[in-house]
């Protein structure tokens, strides 16, 4: 018990040392330690965007480019200097978190080792994200979601915008689910992936190119029920497996075999 | 050091917090004996698996809930031998509850899985069926606190699984409705949810979700439940949203529509 106190107060202060603000084109390296247990790098960032590539090495490195929005000259000399350009990064345990509020602005970058699970959220800009094993969760208001080579499980939503997910491999014990409002969906599964999919969609249309065995179809079978609303279309790829929900109201819906 | 006293060490000893002394101690006869070796090995496996649950103070109720487990686990018939934990190894009861869990459902699972060849035989399935239905409960609620959300949407399936989900897991339902961080999470709270419309009190917490969501998806989710389980008493939640200005327009063109139903099937 004592040691695991020294140990997370350690950590906090560790965490507390890496926390500082960085101007544009600043980059702020948090060192691989030496648990075994992969990281989770938890960004949220308001106005700008998100894009998050995995690397060799096993540092995760936070860099910001994008124009400042406030501190150039404005009239008689005078600047603003109340502006907070700055992204602030701070390590608690095993989690990296990355903040960049309003009204900063810019294009976080984020290299981090392979196996590294994500908690992303971005209001405006695009969140993109390559080559990730590990758990990605995605939640976005206005900005496209772009994920490939992603190994492992996604839980994404967005808002209004569109959401692309192309897996390397799916993991069979961990749901998935991807959920719009008005935003398309279109994932890309390997394609021998055993999946038990289920697929809800008001006005949007459905498309794959997978075998894909029906075993509830919500809308004919509600509807015999004198069920009045939309229900939920069910089926099976390969067997079953891994399961697999697509949520949209108004978005066409592409389930694309690898 | 006798194989007894080294086993009762035995999960203080992987876990470090032994002291110099007896850590030798323990050291020295692992070394000269192959069945507490194995032993070693086997519980190691188990706590590395434990290891890679994200670490979390206990809830209030998880010690209660792995005592009941425990109880109903001897009560039951024994399946074989199950490592116990030391009462100092509290920070890991609630994984070991989980895995306790686990361990109960496949050995029980197992069993409930051959069908009955004598009456006698048929009274100890429904026992087991009602066993592994408590232990489906602990599973879940102990899901439902997840810190991944891919775990979380598990925990909900499980839910969904349950014949008749107790009060405990219903709250849990309905908190992943109302607070969960995850939209997909609480998309799948209301399907799960749905399923319990028969409880009126179920149906009155979703229509007084409605006001309080603020994801958009959610609320069209709940209102297409609310109208196809015909729950006029959530007419007045639902004209609330169609008129109100600030909230997103689909959802309030949701709202008018399900108005329009809940009317006309009066």
């Amino acid at each position: 018990m004592k040691r695991t106190t020294v140990l997370v107060a350690a950590l906090f202060g560790l965490g507390a040392l890496a926390c500082k603000p960085a101007a544009a084109g600043e980059r702020i390296i948090i060192p691989a330690r030496e648990s075994a247990r992969p990281r989770l790098v938890n960004a949220s960032v308001l106005d700008g965007s998100i894009t998050v590539k995995s690397y060799s090495g096993k540092d995760v490195i936070v860099e910001m480019e994008g124009a400042p929005r406030a501190g150039e000259p404005a009239a008689g000399g005078m600047r603003r200097i109340d502006a907070l350009r700055g992204l602030q990064v701070t390590e608690e345990d095993n989690t990296i978190n990355v903040k960049l509020n309003p009204p900063a602005f810019g294009k976080v970058v984020i290299s981090v080792p392979a196996d590294t699970s994500l908690k992303l959220k971005a209001n405006l800009g695009p969140i993109t994200v390559e080559g990730v094993r590990g758990e990605v969760e995605v939640k976005s208001l206005n900005g496209a979601v772009t994920l490939t080579g992603i190994s492992g499980t996604v839980v994404a939503d967005s808002l209004n915008s569109a959401i692309k997910v192309t897996m390397d491999r799916v993991d069979p014990a961990r749901p998935m689910s991807f959920s719009s409002l008005n935003g398309s969906l279109d994932v890309t599964l390997p394609a021998d992936t055993k999946a038990n999919l289920k697929i809800h969609t008001d006005h949007g249309e459905i498309y794959s190119d997978f075998e894909i065995k029906m075993t509830g179809s919500g809308t004919a079978a509600n509807r015999e029920k004198g069920s009045l609303s939309p229900g939920a279309m069910s089926g099976t790829i390969n067997g079953g497996g891994a399961e697999i929900t697509f949520r949209t109201l108004n978005g066409k819906i592409n389930i694309r075999k690898k | 050091m006798t194989c007894e006293q080294l086993r009762q060490q035995l999960a203080e000893y992987l876990a470090e917090r032994l002291d110099a002394d007896e850590r030798e101690a323990a050291a020295a006869h692992l070394a000269s004996c192959a069945g507490c070796r194995a032993e070693a090995a086997e519980l190691g496996e188990v706590w590395r698996g434990m290891e890679s649950l994200p670490e979390g103070a206990p809830g209030a109720g998880a010690r209660k809930r792995f005592v009941e487990v425990l109880r109903a686990y001897q009560a039951g018939q024994a399946a074989g031998p199950v490592h116990t934990m030391p009462r100092r190894a509290w920070g890991w009861a609630p994984r070991a509850a989980v895995a306790a869990s686990l361990l109960v459902m496949g050995a029980l699972g197992g069993r409930y899985l051959t069908p009955p060849r004598t009456a006698g035989e048929a009274g100890d399935v429904a026992q087991l069926r009602g066993q592994v239905e408590s232990l489906r409960q602990l599973v879940t609620l102990a899901l439902l606190e997840e810190q991944s959300p891919s775990a979380r949407l598990r925990g909900v399936t499980y839910a969904y699984q349950m014949r008749q989900p107790d009060r405990e897991v219903r709250q849990a339902l309905l908190y992943a409705v109302n607070r969960d961080s995850n939209v997909n999470v609480r998309l799948s709270a209301v399907d799960a949810l749905g399923k319990l419309a028969g409880d009126p009190t179920v149906r009155q917490a979703l229509a007084e979700a409605i006001p309080a969501q603020d994801s958009p998806l959610v609320q069209v989710a709940l209102i297409d439940v609310l109208v196809d389980l015909r729950e006029t008493n959530a007419a007045p939640a639902l004209r609330a949203l169609a008129q109100n200005a600030q909230a997103n327009e689909a959802a309030r063109q949701r709202a008018a529509w399900g108005l329009e139903k809940l009317e006309a099937s009066q």
